[in-house]
């Protein structure tokens, strides 16, 4: 039953936008610069100077904002409970109480900063692996750490290895439907009250699951050996990263912003 | 009274969103006690999502579907269904993850909450059912057995649960010919002993007409033709049918009255094709 | 050693299992492919079939004999990347085989571990494309795509490190059956127009019709071998396999058996037509 279940969560969107024709590096470089700026300074001129920055990305990206949203749905409840935990916790001024403790305005102003940042977080992400395509990623991060290969660490092996899993994400989303249906059907309980019950419902999707990403696994090295793979680096894939005016100008930008970040502290 | 009653079913996947899919249009169909179904659809025809309307998975977006005097429409219903009807995955040997054998198919049991020896009574003639000896297998690890066996231990697992209506999506996919035949003859064994109302979703015709009494033809969600083999095989739309697999003897038949040749269309089984043919080669003899 | 051939001397294959028990895989095969010929390699689950695919391009080893692929010695690990580039794999699963989200790029993966210039690597991927006939299917997600169009992405991507020899392990198996014909006759295109030899493993009789010689493997040792047809009449000895010849041979064979004539070169559904029809 192939249907299009909708978009998966950061899956590639094919297209010929200016953000998409990026050089992998730029883009992943300028997602950690962005997100590191707000990390660093929560002012919120800081959060709407880079969550601009993000939105406007978004648009030129031609990537429906609606698609990038409809993600956001699965993470509300860590955004709701953020915001819970900063506007509880945080001492200084009482608005009011709620069942014993105190909402302050600090605490308030905290939590609304910190859902943004946490929006920043997922849109620059999402940005990242909706327009960059999996062996592009990669080959992005391969060429990024490739200096870490002088400290032994095999760099080229990760980047196929995430990018990889990136494949298969929507494969084993499928996966575990089918598989939650069946066990369904034999009367497991998902919504149980008995934490017990639910626990044993979970490994019945689990196990399976996990038994088929190792055959998968197994499969995939057979095919990739038949297929030359020998686990090196790939210098055509990484050769072929050429950094052009449009990525000089987008690391600019962002280093900009960032410049300002910190220096608005 | 049919235990299964399909009235106008219409499903919709994903609705208002741009990947909104009309997976069945207006399916009309019923089931009585101890009648074996045949499905049969290219993929994408709605089979699948058919079948999981019977076991109360799926809701209907328009129409009526009652199950053993059941509306599925109610929730409590639907969530009650799995105990009377069993539904058999495409290749449910992937569905096993217990230890051994004896809890995987005993897992059904388990959550219908019977007493202990109720359930391992019903596990051992589950595995005797398909076949296999429980003293062998109970033991084993799933991962242990070959493709052809760990299926027959996941259908157990659903035999365990004495279903009323058992449903089978494709059950012999993917399997070698002997493989094939062994689980052809335990479903119709099934039958025969047992009188389970059974429903088999194949794209093979062969299959259909060794098993099935009534066959039900879905192409892009809607119900083509419905009825007797015989009668269904005699409609033209249904021989024009794509990725529905005819058996090569029928092909044969249906090619030679195509070409003039006097043949009896109605035939079904392999043997009855042999005796038309010798029938044509005496003629030709003459 | 001949060149253009793929050669299996006194091959026998072991494999532990557990507790010091042993499995013979393969016992003493001794088969030569001819560059050019579509083979069929049939027989029952657990018959060596998929042993036998694995030990052409080097994946697994034999525990003795010996494999030669153009020439080749697939013991040897420095020939491996060579004698790989001559013999593209497809396996059973359609979706284990794809790396990449993109179909360009999934085919391109095979040339790019060759180290093979950007511009030889893009004519590759156009010819494994047209070949296939997945063009429009270019910048497609694989896993939006049929299980059929899945095996012929598999294909393109082996095509595309150009081997002289395919070899497809049960790649029918998990297809429905317009995705079957439609990979079969694409197979036979291979084979006729562009020279490749084919090695088809399956245990659907109706696959290998088309095949130019069949060998049946039973038990890790081949039992029979022969044109389709030389096969299939022999009823009695394929049987014994646990195979049973297609339907329209059964046919044949019963009719023959009751005195009819004919011919026993007739193994598929059109040919009995055209023979009936004369």
């Amino acid at each position: 039953m192939k249907q299009e279940k909708g978009l998966k969560l950061g899956q590639f969107v094919l297209g010929n936008s200016v953000i998409h024709q990026l050089d992998p590096r730029t883009k992943i470089i300028g997602c950690f610069i962005v997100i590191f700026s707000v990390l660093m300074n929560f002012k919120w001129y800081v959060i709407l100077l880079n969550i601009s920055i993000i939105i406007a990305a978004i648009f030129l990206s031609r990537v429906k904002i609606a698609r990038v949203l409809r993600g956001l749905r699965k993470l509300k409840f860590l955004f709701l409970l953020s915001f819970i935990f900063q506007a509880v916790l945080t001492s200084g001024e009482p608005v009011f109480y709620l069942g014993g403790v105190s909402v302050t305005r600090e605490g308030i102003d905290l939590g609304t900063s910190t859902i943004f940042r946490l929006l920043i977080l997922y849109l620059g992400s999402s940005l990242l692996t909706m327009t960059t395509s999996p062996l592009k990623l990669a080959s992005g991060i391969e060429s990024l750490l490739s200096p870490l290969h002088y400290l032994k660490i095999p760099v080229s092996q990760f980047s196929i290895l995430i990018s990889t899993a990136l494949r298969f994400i929507p494969t084993i989303i499928e996966e575990a439907e089918i598989i939650t249906r069946a066990q369904r059907s034999r009367g497991a309980q998902f919504n149980s009250p008995h934490i017990f019950t639910r626990l044993k419902s979970f490994t019945a999707v689990l196990v399976p699951l996990l038994a088929a990403s190792l055959q998968r696994a197994s499969d995939l090295a057979a095919a990739m050996e038949s297929r030359c793979y020998t686990g090196g680096s790939s210098r055509i894939r990484t050769g072929s990263l050429r950094f052009k005016e449009k990525d000089g100008l987008a690391i600019g930008l962002v280093s900009l912003a960032f410049v300002l970040s910190v220096v608005l502290i | 009274m049919p235990v299964i009653d399909v009235q106008n079913l219409t499903h919709v996947y994903l609705p208002g969103t741009p990947y909104e899919k009309k997976a069945l249009d207006g399916v009309t169909l019923s089931v009585n006690q101890g009648e074996f179904l045949g499905v049969v659809g290219a993929n994408g025809s709605g089979k699948s999502t058919m079948i999981q309307h019977f076991n109360g998975l799926l809701s209907p977006t328009a129409g009526k579907v009652t199950i053993c005097g059941w509306d599925t429409a109610v929730k409590q219903h639907r969530n009650e269904l799995w105990k009377k009807v069993g539904l058999v995955f495409q290749y449910p040997e992937q569905q096993l993850f217990e230890a051994t054998v004896f809890d995987d198919v005993s897992y059904g049991p388990r959550n219908l909450g019977l007493s202990s020896p109720d359930i391992e009574r019903r596990t051992i003639e589950a595995l005797k059912k398909v076949g296999l000896e429980p003293d062998t297998v109970a033991g084993l690890s799933p991962i242990c057995l070959s493709g052809g066996l760990r299926r027959r231990v996941a259908i157990a697992g659903v035999l365990a649960m004495k279903p009323e209506i058992l449903v089978l999506d494709e059950p012999t996919a993917g399997l070698d010919p002997l493989g094939k035949e062994m689980i052809l003859k335990l479903i119709k064994k099934l039958q025969q002993e047992d009188h389970i109302t059974i429903v088999m979703v194949s794209h093979s015709i062969r299959e259909i007409i060794l098993l099935a009494g009534r066959v039900a033809v879905l192409e892009k969600g809607r119900l083509i033709a419905f009825g007797n083999i015989k009668e269904v095989l005699r409609q033209e739309c249904f021989q024009a049918l794509p990725g529905v697999m005819l058996p090569d003897y029928l092909q044969l038949i249906y090619t030679l009255a195509g070409r003039g040749k006097n043949v009896n269309t109605g035939i079904i089984t392999l043997a009855e094709a042999e005796l038309e043919i010798a029938k044509l080669l005496e003629e030709k003899n003459k | 050693m001949a060149k253009n051939s793929i050669e299996l001397i006194d091959v026998i294959k072991e494999y532990s299992t557990g507790h010091s028990g042993k499995k013979c895989a393969l016992k003493n095969i001794n088969l030569t492919i001819r560059q050019g010929e579509y083979v069929g390699l049939i027989g029952m689950n657990g018959s060596g079939k998929t042993t036998l695919a694995r030990l052409i391009n080097g994946l697994i080893q034999p525990t003795s004999g010996k494999v030669y692929v153009n020439g080749l010695d697939t013991a040897d690990r420095r020939a491996l990347t060579r004698i790989r580039r001559q013999v593209g794999m497809v396996f059973q699963n359609p979706d284990n085989q794809i790396i990449s989200s993109i179909v360009e790029e999934d085919i391109a993966f095979g040339p790019e571990n060759l180290r093979l210039p950007p511009d030889e690597v893009k004519e590759r991927i156009d010819w494994a494309l047209q070949a296939t006939g997945l063009a429009e299917l270019r910048h497609h997600a694989p896993y939006l795509l049929s299980g059929g169009q899945k095996q012929k992405i598999a294909i393109a991507s082996a095509l595309a490190m150009q081997p002289a020899c395919l070899v497809l392990d049960e790649p029918t198996s998990m297809l429905d059956q317009h995705g079957r014909q439609d990979l079969l006759l694409n197979l036979k295109e291979l084979n006729e127009k562009h020279g490749i030899t084919i090695i088809l493993i399956s245990h659907n009789m109706e696959d290998v019709i088309h095949a130019d010689r069949l060998i049946v493997l039973a038990e890790g040792t081949v039992c029979l071998e022969g044109a389709p047809w030389e096969v299939f009449t022999s009823e009695e000895n394929l049987i014994k396999t646990g195979l049973k010849p297609p339907e329209i041979v059964q046919m044949a064979n019963s009719l023959r058996k009751r005195g009819y004539a004919i011919d026993k070169k007739i193994i598929s559904t059109q040919q009995m037509v055209e023979y009936i029809c004369r």
